[in-house]
């Protein structure tokens, strides 16, 4: 899996670059527990202190309480708020890439179109629709209202 | 045969002294009554939280950027930009001082934090790396999809969008509520096909990267990536590009006071007098020979509407320095239009002029 590691390969023979990485790491453990997958994990989740996610730890503490979780571990919580934003970032990040298409279509059959304008983008369903529909999210219209 | 009626009262009355412990007299209720008199009417129990959505990193980014579409269109406004440098569109207006404190492109977060992967920087020994217990308050639904709709404008501000639609953000609020239901749910999904962790409550960290895996198809470790490269990095760049448009807006207000100043010292007294010679004479043949009192007479007469006024009295403004001997005289034409003088009162109007021109 790309970037499971950051890039870092860890080998199972001691020495090199595994480690040199455990003895900066400071955790315990030695290099059969830094090659599993959950080790990285559980480094990273440690860390995450400085990742300040913009959805609340409370809101996602909501959603681990209906779903049957007892969310009293903070790291959880900001891991799972963070692959919330992340998620949503992606899908923003691609309905800016069909307005910017979209206005620069529209520019280009323009004669005349301002610079200052280029600038300015707003977000429609026009846009929103097909980045939605690239993540599985698939939306329409009622029927009475097509 | 003496005959039981139900619910018929005893013949004897064995109860009649009342003991003290089979009632509370009315003087005791009446000093408990007084205590809870006193201690207030009870009160309901507040619940209430304040959520609170601060991402600092995120909340400068934004910050920086208004502040660069601010300077950008003031540059704008006042520039006539031909390439790489700036040009004054008009030398006679002054650029406005714009005061960004410096705290606003701050660094808010270490550039040594994130250069290195995770693993070389050494944990802190800190109760949320040892991931105490923290117990979250309880809010309700409507709450949450509020929250998250603010959380979605910020997003959209971020990623570079300026206006959206209110069916669009409905959109992905609905959709963010989607993706944390769902991804719960399998989550949940894997604890529930382990008969060790059926009836667990407790949050572990594989069967989340394996339920993250299943609902987006990457490792729990993108976040690290996502946000370094799309927050971190976003909040570099803009602070950068903020001071660099800061730099080119200084440079341009600088071109701007050094154009007054010099439009300031050209234009004195001495060569005003010359100008006004000058049209005076090529005006009309006629006054050619007109005193200078006169002719500041004739232009108070004639123009007697508000408006030409201001810009005679930054005339006499600039005068002032110049031709003191004139000044009662002149004043005299602007206020009242007679030639009288009455020097003293009108000398500390002319001063004001003067100031009032400088600014």
């Amino acid at each position: 899996m790309v970037g499971s590691n950051f890039g870092i390969i860890y080998h199972n023979s001691a020495g090199g670059a595994s480690s040199h990485g455990q003895s900066s790491g400071g955790g315990g453990g030695g290099d059969r527990d830094r090659t599993t997958p959950s080790s990285h994990l559980s480094d990273f989740m440690s860390q995450l202190e400085d990742y300040t996610p913009l959805i609340p730890d409370a809101v996602t503490s909501h959603y681990l309480n209906m779903g049957g979780f007892q969310s009293d571990d903070k790291r959880i919580v900001r891991l799972i708020s963070l692959a919330a934003q992340k998620y949503m970032s992606d899908i923003i990040d691609d309905a800016l890439q069909h307005s910017k298409a979209r206005t620069h279509m529209q520019t280009t059959n323009t004669p005349g179109g301002s610079k200052a304008k280029d600038r300015k983008f707003t977000l429609t369903m026009e846009d929103l629709q097909p980045a939605l529909a690239d993540y599985g999210i698939n939306v329409r219209k009622v029927d009475y209202s097509q | 045969m003496q005959t039981e009626h139900w619910g018929s009262l005893p013949a004897e009355d064995d109860g009649g002294q009342l003991t003290p412990d089979k009632y509370v007299p009315t003087a005791a209720k009446k000093l408990k009554l007084d205590e809870i008199r006193q201690r207030g009417d009870p009160q309901p129990q507040e619940k209430h939280h304040k959520l609170e959505l601060r991402s600092a990193l995120v909340t400068q980014t934004i910050e920086v950027m208004k502040q660069t579409e601010v300077l950008q269109s003031l540059i704008e406004t006042y520039s006539n930009k031909n390439g790489s440098s700036n040009y004054l569109l008009n030398p006679c207006l002054m650029i406005p001082e714009v005061d960004f404190p410096p705290e606003n492109a701050a660094e808010l977060v270490g550039s040594q934090k994130f250069q290195k992967p995770i693993w070389f920087t050494p944990t802190v020994d800190t109760a949320y790396s040892r991931g105490d217990p923290e117990a979250y308050p309880e809010i309700p639904s409507s709450a949450c999809r509020q929250a998250m709709r603010k959380v979605m404008c910020g997003m959209l501000r971020l990623a570079g969008f300026t206006d959206c639609s209110e069916s669009a953000v409905q959109l992905l609020t609905d959709a963010t509520e989607e993706f944390l239901r769902s991804f719960i749910g399998e989550y949940r999904g894997y604890y529930d096909s382990q008969p060790r962790l059926q009836n667990s409550t407790v949050l572990q960290l594989v069967p989340l990267e394996r339920a993250h895996f299943a609902q987006t198809g990457t490792s729990l470790t993108q976040v690290h990536n996502y946000y370094k490269h799309k927050v971190l990095a976003r909040n570099r760049a803009e602070i950068a590009e903020f001071n660099s448009v800061l730099q080119e807006y200084d440079k341009l207000m600088k071109e701007s006071q050094s154009s007054m100043q010099k439009q300031h010292n050209e234009f004195n007294g001495h060569d005003f007098l010359n100008i006004l010679d000058n049209s005076a004479t090529g005006s009309s043949q006629s006054i050619g020979g007109m005193a200078m009192g006169d002719m500041l007479q004739d232009l108070g007469g004639s123009t007697g509407s508000s408006g030409t006024v201001s810009s005679q009295q930054m005339l006499y403004g600039l005068l002032d320095g110049q031709i003191s001997s004139n000044t009662s005289n002149m004043t005299g034409t602007s206020g009242n239009g007679s030639t009288g003088g009455n020097g003293n009162g009108n000398g500390a109007t002319i001063s004001n002029f003067h100031a009032t021109f400088e600014t």
